[in-house]
């Protein structure tokens, strides 16, 4: 009987120790996991998705006034357009594809570069400036030339996208030398974990 | 002594359950739309100016034909309006959608002058004003034909 007593505590320990055990294997399981997973990533709150994994912020992907644009838009041509991608996540974010809205949805055209002052006559309905490649169906999806990899909690991540939109050839002359703000992309296709960040103020593209 | 390895593994639990909520490992896969801010800034080019440099030459000393030339516009294709009467009368359009920086005449009249201007546009809307006159071309039936 002493004996028993004796060595209850330890027999204790020991299972305490399988117990612990257990959930660092649960937690290094779950980074190995946590490194592979791959996500459609949206950007409403209010979503079905932002539900299912609360630890996953949403990406945010805004215009930003500089740098400037390499390529404009030309009536029958293509430009580039300029993003800002915020990625509040504590982790890095790598961007491999874009979801478009359709064919028919257009940008809307504005006198300055802070997009603030909308231009008479060059409104979304008449502008025909939409996103390259796009089809009739929204959410087609796009896969980028080289992944982005947005570093953990970063706001100020900038990159241009080459040829990102095209232009009508009977785009009202209204929509000549004039800034555009690009239709919400629908969805983006990422992936979380450790990857090396690319820098800020670079290039991509996608190129069908 | 005995409750202090259990105390133990609820501190570590505590410490690690929310470490293990948090990891997105759990998430295979989602989808959701992008708010209504997303998107990105393009930009589009000016107006299409009227082209400069304009030139109207002899092809050559025994032909009847005039060739205009241009400096180029960016992305624009070109219009070439021809006046016969005087060199601010009125210019009717002679070739449309060229997209080189020259174009040549077919055979003129002989006794008139040609004076000739270029417009350039981009697209089916945006469209310059027309250029500066040449200076006039002389048809003659007598060699050299175009002086």
């Amino acid at each position: 009987m002493a004996d028993t007593t004796a060595h209850r505590p330890r027999r204790l320990a020991t299972r305490s120790m399988k117990v612990l055990s257990g959930t660092l294997g649960s937690v290094v399981a779950g980074s190995a996991a946590y490194a592979a997973t791959a996500w459609v990533v949206g950007l409403n709150s209010g979503s079905a998705g932002a539900a299912r994994s609360a630890s996953i912020t949403n990406l945010t992907i805004t215009a930003v006034a500089s740098p400037g644009a390499g390529n404009l838009l030309y009536p029958g041509g293509t430009g580039d357009v300029v993003v800002n991608i915020n990625n509040p996540n504590p982790f890095p974010v790598t961007i491999t594809a874009v979801q478009l809205p359709t064919s028919a949805t257009y940008a809307t055209g504005y006198s300055d570069s802070a997009l603030t002052s909308a231009v008479a006559g060059c409104a979304s309905a008449t502008s025909l400036v939409g996103w390259s490649y796009a089809t009739g169906v929204s959410g087609s999806s796009h896969t980028l030339t080289t992944p982005l990899t947005v570093a953990a909690s970063t706001s100020s991540f900038t990159v241009t996208l080459t040829n990102a939109a095209t232009m009508g050839s009977a785009t009202p002359l209204a929509c000549a030398n004039t800034y555009f703000s690009m239709p919400s992309l629908t969805a983006v296709s990422a992936s979380g974990g450790a990857a090396t960040a690319t820098a800020s103020g670079g290039t991509d593209a996608w190129t069908s | 002594m005995s409750t202090r390895p259990r105390r133990l593994v609820l501190v570590l639990l505590g410490v690690l359950l929310p470490v293990l909520s948090a990891s997105p490992a759990g998430a295979s896969s989602w989808t959701t739309t992008l708010n209504a801010l997303s998107a990105g800034r393009a930009q589009s080019v000016p107006t299409p100016s009227a082209p400069t440099g304009v030139t109207a030459t002899c092809t050559s000393s025994t032909t009847k034909t005039v060739t205009v030339s241009w400096a180029a516009v960016a992305h624009a294709t070109y219009a070439v309006y021809q006046s016969n009467t005087t060199v601010t009368g009125t210019y009717t359009v002679v070739a449309s959608s060229v997209s080189a920086t020259s174009w040549t005449s077919g055979g003129l009249s002989d006794g008139k002058t040609y004076w000739y201007q270029v417009r350039a546009s981009i697209g089916s809307t945006w469209v310059s004003a027309n250029s500066a006159s040449t200076t006039g071309r002389l048809i003659s039936k007598n060699a050299p034909n175009c002086s």
